[in-house]
């Protein structure tokens, strides 16, 4: 049995294929598209799911 | 603005009141003129380095080389006709034995808006250890290159006017 070696965000664990930052496997703090968008505040959470 | 919101403002008296369809994000990072504290602080597009090397698929990679440190960075970007975003050559792949600047290139690569906090590129930049990150419109095309150093030295003057 191997270890695991799959990526997952550091933020909301999804799995990824690579950071959606500096698109690499190994990297140490991988974050996902959707939380990079977050971060960089080019998008937001939707607060409500019914909309305002 | 959203319809409601012109709506009110229709209802407070003002004239000539127009919803904007693309939204506020895509009138931001048109560089259309804004107000307010939250869109005071430096932007990407405010600092990125909008005369970095750029070249075209096909080029050979030896006179790409040539040109891009000649110009001083050791980043070339792979754009087309329309200056949309193919790829980085960064500072290895420049090196490389590619023959072509498409073969050098990684494609695809992460890019970011023009209206987004240099100080928040800074962070991330560091965090993921890169050297520069590409800064395009909402339609892919290049506006500049934002380098790490630009993007620090930004968030240390945030920093020193808030403490």
């Amino acid at each position: 049995m191997t270890a695991s070696t799959e990526t997952r965000c550091a933020t909301c664990d999804r799995e990824l294929e690579v950071c959606a930052c500096c698109e690499r496997g190994d990297c140490p703090d991988p974050i996902c598209q959707r939380d990079l968008l977050y971060l960089t505040g080019e998008s937001i959470p939707a607060p409500h799911t019914h909309g305002g | 603005m959203s319809p409601r919101a012109a709506w009110r403002l229709e209802s407070m008296g003002f004239g000539e009141v127009y919803e904007y369809a693309a939204g506020l994000q895509d009138w931001i990072t048109a560089g259309l003129p804004t107000e307010g504290t939250a869109l005071a602080e430096t932007r990407a597009g405010d600092v990125a380095r909008a005369d970095v090397s750029t070249c075209r698929l096909h080029e050979p990679l030896v006179e790409v080389r040539e040109r891009t440190r000649k110009a001083g960075f050791d980043t070339c970007v792979v754009v087309n006709d329309e200056r949309v975003v193919f790829g980085l050559i960064r500072s290895r792949d420049l090196d490389g034995e590619a023959a072509t600047a498409g073969e050098a290139m990684r494609p695809g690569p992460s890019t970011f808006r023009p209206n987004v906090s240099a100080a928040a590129l800074a962070r991330l930049m560091a965090d993921h250890d890169l050297p520069n990150v590409p800064i395009t419109t909402n339609d892919g095309r290049l506006v500049g290159l934002l380098l790490r150093e630009d993007a620090d030295r930004v968030a240390r003057e945030r920093h020193d006017r808030e403490h």
